[in-house]
């Protein structure tokens, strides 16, 4: 091994060492080290950097000046100064001046900490306020889109100090507030029904024109209709439409038949998405593949608004206006012996929480039409043929409202109920007296019991205890704890199982966090910790922002739908299988369907529906750096960035971000017709000092992943739209037989890291990556702590990083070891 | 036992019809900055701003005329705005300051601030939020938001660095601006505004308790929670009185909104002719507009294929056509014995120098109207920028706003002079 190789080690060792000296610090005299080895430099008249140490005070209850010294402490610690060219103090020197520079930072940022704590009073962002109000009233109604979008710090939008609260924010909250709680008490009864149509109920529900549409594609046999043609939205079969906004199952009894045996993919989907939605697939439910003569009921779960009706569409089918064309016209009629897509049945079930929302708000009080309220509360016999009343009707003029002959004790009774729920913590009598009052001085005003208390709950949706997350400094309470394991998982409140145990006093022991967080993460709703996670980490939120250039003619919708997906199942199946952190950066196995595996040139993927694959050697893919999904969302919609790429690397996945550009840098213009590569432009940054100390860690990455193109496919040769000047060939793309492209200069994709060590490609680069397990798992402990604590991490911080990396690296460097470590850390279970 | 809160009267209660009606229709126009209400609104001529980003780019070799100076020869773009040749200043080589970060720049505009794109970026004021603390009291509305667009951009940010929800469909703001409602709903409006000041009330007198438990740190972001409070109980305040006011008529009928995102142009159309009555009535005197060109986006990053140029270049003739109208439109309205155009500074641009690289220097920017002396091509240095936030301090001054800074503008704009 040579030195350079061993060079991360030594230092981990050294900053380890700097961190753990904390508290018995060596006296802090940095002056005779800064003499002899950095005020040549950094000192007098020679400020390179700007940075003149010897008028850098230790001054570190200053933020600034704290900032300041620990660049200095990670620059010496990690050996990157005094520069490699120069001379270099002796490791004990080194060790030393590190030891006790650290011990001064780390006891500064822990006394800061015992007084205030890392996260300050946290406002909870528009995602976490969506799903919290839809878990508490069981609703799916679109909240987030009525507040203001949220700032983002260290990489996450749930990071306290981004997230201001305005004028603007309050007067959204209350129309957040008045949208939800319209959701929650529906003006008419709604219960949980199936509803279940047989192929030919379904075509016989439908409107005279839209059946016209249809019937022609479409044969029976009995009660099953089989769809012959690729029909969609409106044309095709669809289940019966939703009463009203809600979670609702829907399923459907399905076989592919006349296919030769062969199974065929199919779309389900929602009729009503305008056509930007639709370009970015929000309309796509999921997709399945339906096997042959064999029936199979497929069932998928979605949030839908109200009036909405799901489809099915058979994907292989040919497209109905080429049947057309191809039968003059002909109806397929029964005895037609082509490939069809048959449904036996589609059914649809909900709104599933039908109900929770006004449990959770009026308890068991009953409901009548406004219309009949008075006379229910004077005692009056009401008649009650309105439970027969058409929906809506009747109750858009006259809407159900809770009966209570006992007002103002009900309005205590409920509030009590409501607010600690809400609050996510037990509610003093002063905080629900002011609640109990507010509620009663409505009543007293006028209201209807049902207005007044629905003032009350929207005072508290709008209130500061349900909107900011509020802990004391010191190690939390088991109520905090609750609320950060439900905020971290599932993006909302805890549930009966958290708070119970937090009442009790148990959640922190050891073995009931851990218990919990095991129940927290296989619930469905850990989904959602999923997606925010990755979404941010690895960008996935953006996968649609870029849509390809026509120059890449293979991405289609099918593409688009598959890749992210990659990247979701592969999370999910390190986090399940407690794989070690380094399965990031390079696996033997993925997640592909038909579609991605033939993007990536992979033969014998069968179907829609992604599986776990095993990659053959030599297929260079393998680890999230590889995924399309990824390599697409890191470039623009022509060419590749280098830069873009290799900055996106050493932030998301190494975990130590570039400094930003210097402000005076040109942009560098790309050329896509093929005079000159980004990559010759680039070259010219190894000759200017200024530009290589950062070029010299994004390069490497950048260039590596030069072999994959725009929407992640491997390329040998860039691609061009025209003819190059010179030395261009139009070739057929391996994946693609008979799509044809122009090809120009080859792709260099050599490089070598900053320690000198070189690469001949990715498979090589990967390799490289992985000499430093450490540094994977400490970069997503990082990660892990900020978006838990909402906060960024601190220099006292970094003792419990390693510490966690420590823990994580004895059990095989696992993810859920490492998630369950974070949990577990002082970082999580204090303020 | 009669309970005190048994209810006799009439079952559909004032709340329940609020429900329906009221609540909706008054809030969004509260999310912009609001003074306190009555200043004076004083003898000067009412000046008027109008600020417009395009957020793609936009073509810099067919907006730039090559020649500096009062006799330059029109670019292709600024020949469709040739009419207005003496009513309207280009620049070349100017840009915000350390604002870039691509895309990201788009949400710095008007406010100027440095870094977007790094990590715990927070906007700065907006120059027309800046200018509604200050001028906005003598309208209905101090400033309209508005937006052509499909996200939730928006132009106009709080001092907090909160964005300001956009209005986006052109139809809702012709309501909102001329429809009077009934009596009916008139005091359902002041009902709801009534009970949005109780609720302020009371989850404000909620924070001030919560706070004596807290930290310093602590305290001071639930002082921002408060403060903020207390800022929308004004806004309701002085949206109440407005409330018993008419609203102006207009012989213009409501438009009806284009769904399709690809028909930007045409829905641009829509929002400069509403907008154009929103001044004309002096209903607000300072408008944002985010017009988010994101269909085109594709061929933004055209690699200098000629091919791909043309079609693009035909979209933004387009654009600039629309905006010709809109200052046709402005120049034609009498007031006093001005013209709209001439009290209405009109600022048209975009964040990015050249979508194709991406790079936020050099921008294409330029300003009509508004009573300055124009009809120039001010070229700076296209290799070390002049500061763009310079010209909105101008602005602000045309405005009658006494500052000699905003964002990182820390004068006018050399060679911009008053008429």
């Amino acid at each position: 091994m040579t030195s350079s190789s061993l060079r991360p080690l030594l230092w981990c060792g050294i900053l380890w060492a700097g961190l753990t000296g904390a508290t018995s610090a060596a006296e802090f005299k940095p002056a005779s080290f800064f003499a002899s080895h950095c005020t040549e430099c950094h000192g007098g008249d020679a400020k390179k950097g700007g940075l003149d140490l010897t008028a850098l005070k230790p001054d570190f209850a200053a933020r600034e000046t704290f900032a300041r010294w620990e660049k200095v402490f990670d620059r010496v610690a990690r050996g990157e100064m005094p520069p490699k060219k120069s001379a270099q103090p002796p490791p004990a020197a080194r060790e030393a001046f590190v030891k006790s520079l650290g011990g001064e930072l780390h006891a500064i940022s822990a006394a800061q900490q015992r007084e205030a704590g890392r996260v300050v009073v946290r406002r909870m962002n528009r995602v976490e306020y969506e799903q919290t109000v839809h878990d508490l009233f069981g609703i799916t109604v679109p909240l987030a889109e009525l507040l203001p979008e949220d700032n983002a710090a260290a990489g996450f939008d749930n990071v306290s100090s981004a997230l201001e609260t305005s004028a603007t924010h309050l007067v959204r909250y209350q129309q957040a507030a008045d949208r939800a709680l319209a959701a929650a008490l529906p003006a008419w009864p709604l219960t949980n029904t199936v509803r279940r149509w047989t192929g030919r109920q379904f075509l016989e529900s439908r409107p005279k024109p839209n059946r016209e549409g249809t019937a022609p594609f479409v044969r029976f046999e009995g009660d099953t209709i089989v769809l012959c043609a690729r029909l969609y939205k409106h044309g095709s079969v669809t289940t019966p439409p939703t009463p009203a906004p809600g979670r609702y199952r829907i399923r459907a009894s399905v076989r592919a038949v006349n296919t030769g045996g062969k199974t065929i993919p199919m779309l389900v989907g929602k009729i009503s998405s305008d056509r930007f939605a639709h370009e970015k697939l929000q309309h796509v439910l999921d997709h399945f593949d339906v096997p042959a003569d064999r029936t199979r009921v497929i069932e998928v779960e979605a949030a839908l608004p109200a009036g909405e009706q799901v489809y099915l569409e058979g994907m292989d089918l040919p497209f109905f206006q080429d049947q057309k064309k191809q039968r003059n016209g002909e109806p397929v009629g029964d005895d037609f012996k082509g490939p069809g897509l048959a449904v036996d049945w589609i059914e649809l079930e909900g709104p599933l929480d039908a109900g929770l929302g006004y449990a959770r708000l009026f308890g068991d009080l009953p409901q009548v039409p406004s219309r009949y309220l008075a006379d229910t509360l004077a005692g009056k016999p009401v008649r009650d043929d309105w439970k027969k009343w058409n929906v809506p009707g009747e109750f858009t003029k006259y809407p159900l409202s809770p009966v209570s002959t006992n007002a103002a004790a009900d309005a205590e009774r409920l509030l009590r109920a409501f607010l600690p729920r809400a609050f996510r913590r037990p509610v003093s009598d002063e905080t629900a007296a002011h609640f109990i009052r507010f509620a009663h001085a409505q009543l007293d005003a006028g209201e209807t019991f049902g207005d007044a208390m629905r003032a009350a709950y929207k005072a508290a949706l709008c209130s500061p205890h349900f909107l900011l997350y509020v802990e004391k400094p010191g190690r939390l309470d088991d109520f905090a704890v609750a609320a950060r394991l439900a905020r971290l998982f599932w993006n909302s409140l805890p549930d009966d199982e958290l708070t119970a145990l937090a009442a009790k006093g148990e959640l922190t022991k050891p073995a009931t966090l851990r218990a919990q967080t095991e129940r927290l993460l296989r619930d469905a709703k850990a989904r959602r910790f999923a997606a925010s996670f990755t979404g941010q980490w690895l960008d996935l939120r953006k996968f649609q922002d870029m849509k390809p250039d026509a120059l890449y003619l293979e991405y289609d919708d099918l593409l688009a739908w598959a890749m992210p997906l990659e990247t979701t199942k592969f999370f999910d199946e390190v986090l399940a299988r407690d794989l070690p952190t380094s399965t990031f950066v390079h696996s033997d196995w993925t997640f592909l369907n038909a579609r991605l595996a033939q993007h990536y040139g992979l033969p014998g993927v069968l179907g829609m529906e992604p599986c776990r694959v095993n990659l053959p050697p030599g297929s260079r893919r393998g680890g999230i750096l590889t995924h399309a999904s990824l390599l697409k969302l890191t470039t623009n919609a022509t060419y590749t960035s280098p830069v873009k790429r290799g900055a996106w690397v050493l932030e998301r996945i190494i975990g130590r971000p570039p400094p930003p550009p210097p402000a005076d840098v040109a942009a560098i213009e790309p050329d896509i017709r093929g005079a000159t590569t980004l990559r010759e432009q680039l070259d010219k940054h190894k000759n200017v000092p200024v530009c290589a100390s950062c070029h010299v860690h994004i390069d490497p990455p950048g260039f590596a992943l030069e072999s994959y193109d725009v929407v992640g496919g491997w390329r040998d040769r860039y691609r061009v739209k025209q003819p190059p000047p010179k030395g261009g060939d139009y070739v057929e793309l391996a994946n693609y037989p008979g799509k044809k492209v122009w090809l120009a200069r080859p792709v260099e994709p050599a490089g070598e890291m900053p320690d000198g060590q070189a690469f001949a490609n990715i498979d090589d680069y990967k390799r490289l990556l992985l000499r430093d397990p450490d540094q994977l798992t400490r970069n997503l402990a990082q990660k892990l702590l900020t978006y838990a604590t909402g906060a960024d991490l601190q220099f006292a911080d970094r003792a419990v990083v390693e510490q966690i990396v420590s823990d994580v690296r004895k059990q095989n460097h696992g993810f859920r070891a490492l998630v369950h470590a974070v949990v577990a850390s002082p970082v999580f279970l204090s303020k | 036992m009669n309970s005190p809160y048994v209810i006799t009267r009439a079952p559909l209660s004032r709340r329940t019809f609020l429900r329906g009606t009221g609540v909706a229709l008054t809030l969004p126009f509260l999310d912009a900055m609001r003074p306190a209400f009555g200043a004076d609104a004083g003898k000067a001529p009412p000046r008027r701003m109008v600020c417009i980003e395009t957020n793609m780019g936009i073509l810099p070799q067919f907006f730039f005329p090559e020649k500096a100076g009062k006799d330059y020869a029109a670019s292709p773009y600024l020949e469709r705005l040739a009419a207005h040749r003496n009513q309207m200043t280009v620049f070349s080589g100017v840009s915000h300051p350390g604002v870039t970060g691509a895309h990201a720049a788009e949400k710095c505009f008007i406010t100027g601030t440095p870094h977007p794109e790094r990590g715990g970026f927070r906007n700065w004021i907006s120059l027309d939020q800046f200018a509604a603390e200050r001028v906005g009291n003598h309208t209905r509305y101090p400033s309209l938001v508005l937006a052509m667009s499909s996200e939730g951009q928006t132009l106009s940010y709080t001092r907090s660095g909160a964005p300001i929800p956009a209005e986006k469909s052109p139809k809702k703001l012709f309501q909102k601006l001329f429809i009077q409602g009934n009596p009916k709903e008139v005091a359902a409006n002041v009902e709801a505004i009534k009970q949005g000041r109780s609720l302020l009330d009371f989850v404000g007198d909620q924070s001030k308790r919560l706070n004596r438990s807290l930290s310093k740190a602590d305290q001071v972001r639930m002082d921002q929670y408060y403060t903020s409070v207390r800022e929308l109980e004004q806004r309701l305040h002085s949206s109440e009185e407005w409330e018993y006011k008419p609203k102006p008529v207009v012989t213009a009928k409501a438009p009806d909104d284009i769904d399709d995102a690809k028909e930007f142009v045409a829905k641009t159309r829509l929002m400069f002719d509403v907008m154009k009555l929103a001044l004309e009535t002096d209903s607000t005197r300072l408008i944002s507009l985010f017009i988010d060109t994101v269909v085109i986006h594709n061929i933004t990053h055209h690699g200098n294929r000629p091919e791909v140029l043309g079609e693009l270049r035909g979209h933004e003739e387009k654009q600039f056509d629309a905006l010709n109208g809109f200052l046709t439109a402005l120049a034609g309205t009498k007031e006093d014995n001005q013209s709209l155009l001439d009290r209405t500074m009109v600022l048209y641009g975009t964040p990015m120098g050249s979508a194709n690289s991406h790079s936020n220097v050099n921008l294409p920017v330029l300003l009509a109207g508004g009573g300055f002396k124009h009809g120039q091509h001010l070229a700076f240095n296209t290799t070390n920028n002049y500061p763009l936030t310079n010209l909105y301090v101008s602005m602000l001054q045309r405005l009658g706003i006494e500052t000699d800074q905003f964002s990182t503008g820390k004068g006018t704009l050399r060679g911009l002079e008053l008429a």
